[in-house]
């Protein structure tokens, strides 16, 4: 963990993390109740290409999440973009409704959740709690 | 949950518990959560230190 930070009452938050590989992933949520506008937004930067993964807002109805993937080619940048109507978090539903009833292995399972706490209260004490 | 958290982070004000529950644990999880699956199907494993 290398940064973690929290303002605005906590209705804001970021952190850093260094992977093994010497990478970094930085993460923010910032909530402004007086802004009608939703981005989540996931971005993987490679020294060739660059990842995106752009989801809607879960309350608004057939908004694709989109997926887009850029590099370099005969000197121009190329991208291209795949958008799928299959609701991530009507999906991440049924994938839980499916655990329950028949059983399916969970693709995240108390192991992983563990780790999530771990990195985001590791984020926030990296931050302090003095504000 | 106040007690929660102050065992876990050893503070419980109202912008600690709004920072730490709401914020960190409650929202920012869902993004740490999905980018730890795709560094999992990168090969990049994830450990805090």
């Amino acid at each position: 963990m290398i940064g973690g930070d929290w303002w605005n009452e906590g209705q804001a938050v970021t952190g850093a993390v260094r992977l093994a590989n010497g990478s970094r992933w930085d993460s923010a949520w910032i909530q402004l109740l007086e802004v009608y506008e939703y981005r989540e937004v996931g971005v993987f930067y490679f020294a060739e290409e660059v990842h995106s993964l752009t989801f809607p807002s879960p309350w608004l109805k057939q908004c694709p999440t989109v997926y887009e993937v850029s590099r370099a080619k005969d000197r121009a940048r190329v991208a291209e973009s795949f958008e799928s109507y299959e609701e991530s978090f009507a999906r991440e539903l049924e994938h839980f409704h499916d655990c329950v009833v028949n059983g399916t292995e969970c693709r995240t399972p108390p192991e992983q959740a563990r780790l999530d706490m771990d990195v985001l209260t590791r984020m926030f004490l990296k931050a302090g709690s003095g504000r | 949950m106040r007690t929660q958290v102050r065992e876990a982070v050893g503070a419980d004000s109202p912008a600690v518990i709004t920072a730490f529950e709401g914020a960190f644990l409650g929202s920012l999880v869902h993004d740490v959560n999905l980018v730890h699956g795709l560094l999992e199907r990168l090969g990049e494993r994830c450990r805090p230190r």
